[in-house]
C-alpha cells in the first residue's frame, strides 16, 4: 500500500529460432517492461519481423482512409474484440481500393466544378458586354482583346494604331469590362497599348457553352458530389468501429513485429532484458520455458540501487482515485514511499476544514456525482472531489455550518467550534494540524532514507523535530535546555546538509505557519456565506421586489461562493501536500510501467 | 461613529491585507506566465506549474494573518 509493486529483473537469452514465438508469449503475458537495448561493442540490436513492413503499410492505409472518411480513430469506439488477421488484411485492401476509387471520384468532380465555374464567370462577363462567343471566335482577319481594365482606354491611343476597329465597353463594378476588335496583324501593338492600361485579359473559352447548359451542367455536378458525400458517409459509418478494432490490432501486431528492435542480438541468439511485477515472475518462468521446450536461460534478480525501475502503484480501491495526483505531480521512484494512501486521508481532511459546512458539501457531492456519470473520463478527479465532499460535512457538522448559518429556524446548530467567532483557537488548531502534518511527513522522510544508513537518515530528518522542541523550550522554558538543543540540531543539519542545512533552519517554520490558511481560507468563505445571507435577510425583510433580489442575491451569492470553494480549498489542499508535506520526504521522478503488450485502448 | 483609533487599526489591518496581496499578485504573475510558457512546450508540466503559481498565495494568508491579529487589538 506504501509501497509501489515491487519487481525483478529479468534477463533471458536464447536462440534465434526461438525469437518468434518468444515475442508472442511475452506480448501475451503483458508484464514485461522491456529495457531498450543500445548497440555496443558486443551486440547489435535485432532487426523487425518479416511482417512488420507489410504491417506499417496496413496502418497507413488504414489512416489514409479514416482520413479521407474524415473520421477520428481516437474517438471511435471498438465494438467487439474479434479479429481474424487475414479477414481485416483483405478488407482493408478492398475498402482502400474502394476508397481510392471515391477519391478519384471526387477529384475529378471538383475539377469539373472549377471548370464550369471558369465557363459561368467568361459567360456573363461576356453578357455584360452584350457579346456572344460564336460573333468573334474562328475569326482570321480581325482579333478581339477581351478585358478588365480599371480605366477607359483612349480612344484617340487605339486610333494612332488603326482607325478599324470596334470597342465595345461596360462598367463593372470599380473597373471596366472591354471588347475591342481590330485588324489582326495589329495585335502586337494593341496589346502593348492595353499593357499600359494595365488590362487583364479574359480567357475566353472556345466554344463556350451557353448560359443554361452551364446551369444545368453545375446542377448535375452539386448532384453528384452530395451523392458522394452521402457514399462517404454511409461507408465511414459502416467500417467506423472495423477500422478502430483493426488499427488496435494492427498496432499489436507491428509492436510484436518490431521487438526484435529492442533486444541485444549477436549472430545466433538473443537477450532480452527488463523488468517484471514479483507477481508475474513464476507465470513467465513456466509459459516461456513451455514454449522455447526449455532452450531459453532465464535470470531473476532484485533490482539493484542504481536501477531505474519502473514503477506501477499498488494501491487499495478506496485510494486508487487519488493516484491521480501523483500523476499529477511526478511518480514515486522505487525506492521511495508511495503516499497515495496517506493523501486519501488528509486531503479530504484539509479540504473539509477549509470549506468546512454541511450545505456546501451535499451541494458539491450531488454536483460531483451527477457529473461522474455523465463525464466518464473525469471518473478519479471526481471521485477524489466526493471524497473531500464527505470532509466538508463532516467539518461541517463540527463547526455547526449549514450555508454558512449556525442558526437554522430558530434552532441553534450543535457545534464543537464556531469559526466564525473563535478565529484564535481556529488558527492555533491550524498550526497545530499542520504540526502534526509535517511531522508525520519527517518521519516518513526518516524511513526514506534509512537505505543511506541510521545516523544520516537521523541527522537529516530527526534533527528537523529536535529544532521544533528547542523551539518550544526556549518560548516556554526551561530555556537552557532549548538552547542545548538548538546547538544540537545546527551540528546535526550541518553533518547531514552543510551550511545550506543551517541556512534553511527557520523554513520548518515557515511551513508550519503556511498551514494557518486551512484557518485563512475556511475563514474567508464562512465571511462570505455570512454577508450573502444577511444582505438577502434584508431584502426578505423590506418585502415585495425585495423578495425577489433576496433570492437571486442567496442563489447568486451562495453559487460564487461554492464555485470559489472547490478551487481554493483543493488548490491549497493540494499545495499544502506538494510543498510543505512531499518536500519532508518525497523526490519523485518514477518511470511509468509500460509492458510489452500492454492493452491500451 | 468609531473613534479614530478603532479607524486607525481598521486601517493597519487593511494595508496588512493590501501590501501582501499585491507582493503576492506580482509573484503570482511572473510564475503563471513562466508556468504557461513551459507548459506550451511540456503538457505535463500543468501540475507542477500549477502549484508553483500559487506558493506566493502564502504571503497573503500571513497577511491575513496579521490582519486579524491586529483587529484582534481592538477588542
Amino acid at each position: 500500500m506504501l509501497r509501489s509493486e515491487r519487481f525483478q529483473r529479468m534477463t533471458a537469452y536464447c536462440g534465434k529460432a526461438r525469437l518468434d514465438a518468444v515475442i508472442r508469449s511475452l506480448h501475451d503475458l503483458g508484464a514485461l517492461h522491456i529495457l531498450d537495448h543500445r548497440k555496443d561493442e558486443q551486440a547489435d540490436i535485432g532487426e523487425p519481423l518479416a511482417d512488420a513492413p507489410m504491417l506499417s503499410d496496413l496502418l497507413i492505409k488504414i489512416s489514409s482512409i479514416a482520413n479521407f472518411l474524415n473520421m477520428d480513430l481516437k474517438k471511435a469506439m471498438m465494438g467487439s474484440n474479434d479479429f481474424d488477421f487475414q479477414y481485416t488484411k483483405d478488407k482493408i485492401e478492398k475498402l482502400f481500393h474502394k476508397v481510392s476509387h471515391l477519391q478519384d471520384e471526387e477529384k475529378a468532380l471538383k475539377e469539373t466544378k472549377k471548370l464550369l465555374d471558369d465557363q459561368e464567370q467568361q459567360r456573363s462577363f461576356l453578357d455584360s458586354l452584350g457579346l456572344r462567343p460564336e460573333s468573334f471566335t474562328g475569326l482570321t482577319k480581325v482579333a478581339s482583346f477581351i478585358a478588365k481594365a480599371k480605366s477607359l482606354p483612349e480612344r484617340a491611343d487605339i486610333e494612332k494604331i488603326s482607325e478599324n476597329y470596334e470597342l465595345a465597353s461596360t462598367p463593372h463594378r470599380d473597373s471596366h469590362s472591354i471588347a475591342l476588335f481590330f485588324e489582326a496583324d495589329k495585335a502586337e501593338q494593341i496589346r502593348a497599348l492595353m499593357t499600359r492600361y494595365n488590362a487583364v485579359e479574359m480567357d475566353i473559352q472556345e466554344g463556350l457553352p451557353g448560359h443554361d447548359r452551364i446551369k444545368s451542367d453545375l446542377e448535375a455536378n452539386r448532384k453528384q458530389l452530395a451523392e458522394l458525400e452521402l457514399k462517404r458517409v454511409d461507408v465511414a459509418k459502416k467500417v467506423r468501429r472495423f477500422l478502430k478494432r483493426s488499427e488496435f490490432y494492427i498496432k499489436q501486431e507491428l509492436d510484436k513485429a518490431q521487438a526484435p528492435l529492442r533486444f541485444a542480438t549477436t549472430d545466433k541468439a538473443i537477450r532480452i532484458t527488463g523488468y517484471i511485477p514479483v507477481s508475474a515472475v513464476e507465470d513467465a518462468k513456466k509459459t516461456l520455458e513451455k514454449i522455447t521446450d526449455g532452450n531459453i536461460l532465464m535470470e531473476f534478480k532484485e533490482p539493484g540501487s542504481k536501477d531505474n525501475v519502473p514503477i506501477r502503484l499498488d494501491n487499495p480501491d478506496a485510494s486508487r482515485p487519488f493516484e491521480f495526483f501523483m500523476r499529477l505531480y511526478t511518480l514515486p521512484s522505487y525506492k521511495e514511499l508511495d503516499p497515495t494512501s496517506i493523501m486519501f486521508l488528509t486531503f479530504p481532511f484539509f479540504f473539509g476544514f477549509m470549506l468546512g459546512d454541511m450545505g456546501y458539501g451535499v451541494t458539491t457531492m450531488i454536483l460531483f456525482l451527477i457529473l461522474k456519470k455523465y463525464i466518464p473520463s473525469l471518473r478519479d478527479l471526481l471521485n477524489v472531489m466526493i471524497a473531500a465532499s464527505i470532509g466538508t460535512i463532516v467539518f461541517g457538522a463540527l463547526f455547526g455550518e449549514v450555508f454558512g448559518m449556525e442558526v437554522l429556524f430558530g434552532y441553534q446548530l450543535p457545534h464543537v467550534l464556531s469559526r466564525a467567532h473563535q478565529i484564535t483557537e481556529l488558527l492555533i488548531l491550524s498550526l497545530i494540524v499542520g504540526a502534526i502534518h509535517i511531522n508525520f511527513g519527517l518521519i516518513l522522510g526518516f524511513i526514506n532514507e534509512l537505505h543511506h544508513g541510521f545516523w544520516t537518515a537521523v541527522n537529516e530528518k530527526i534533527s528537523w523535530m529536535i529544532l521544533q522542541a528547542a523551539a518550544l523550550l526556549i518560548y516556554f522554558g526551561p530555556r537552557p535546555v532549548g538552547y542545548a538543543l538548538l546547538a544540537l540540531t545546527v551540528f546535526m543539519l550541518y553533518r547531514a546538509e552543510g551550511v545550506k542545512g543551517i541556512v534553511e533552519l527557520p523554513s520548518i517554520f515557515g511551513n508550519i505557519l503556511s498551514y494557518s490558511r486551512l484557518m485563512a481560507l475556511g475563514l474567508a468563505s464562512v465571511m462570505l456565506a455570512m454577508i450573502i445571507n444577511e444582505k438577502s435577510g434584508e431584502m426578505f425583510a423590506a418585502g415585495g421586489f425585495g423578495i425577489v433580489g433576496g433570492i437571486l442575491t442567496i442563489l447568486i451569492g451562495h453559487s460564487i461562493n461554492i464555485a470559489l470553494g472547490m478551487l481554493g480549498p483543493f488548490l491549497h489542499s493540494l499545495r499544502l501536500h506538494y510543498v510543505e508535506f512531499f518536500g519532508k520526504f518525497y523526490k519523485g521522478g518514477g518511470l511509468v510501467y509500460r509492458p510489452f503488450g500492454e492493452r491500451r485502448s | 461613529m468609531v473613534d479614530v483609533n478603532t479607524g486607525l487599526i481598521a486601517l493597519g489591518a487593511g494595508l496588512a491585507i493590501a501590501g501582501s496581496a499585491i507582493a503576492a499578485a506580482i509573484a503570482e504573475k511572473d510564475i503563471g506566465t513562466a508556468a504557461i510558457g513551459a507548459m506550451a512546450e511540456k503538457e505535463e508540466l500543468f501540475g507542477k506549474g500549477l502549484i508553483l503559481t500559487v506558493i506566493p498565495e502564502t504571503i497573503v494568508i500571513f497577511g491575513l494573518v496579521i490582519a486579524i491579529m491586529i483587529i484582534g487589538m481592538a477588542h
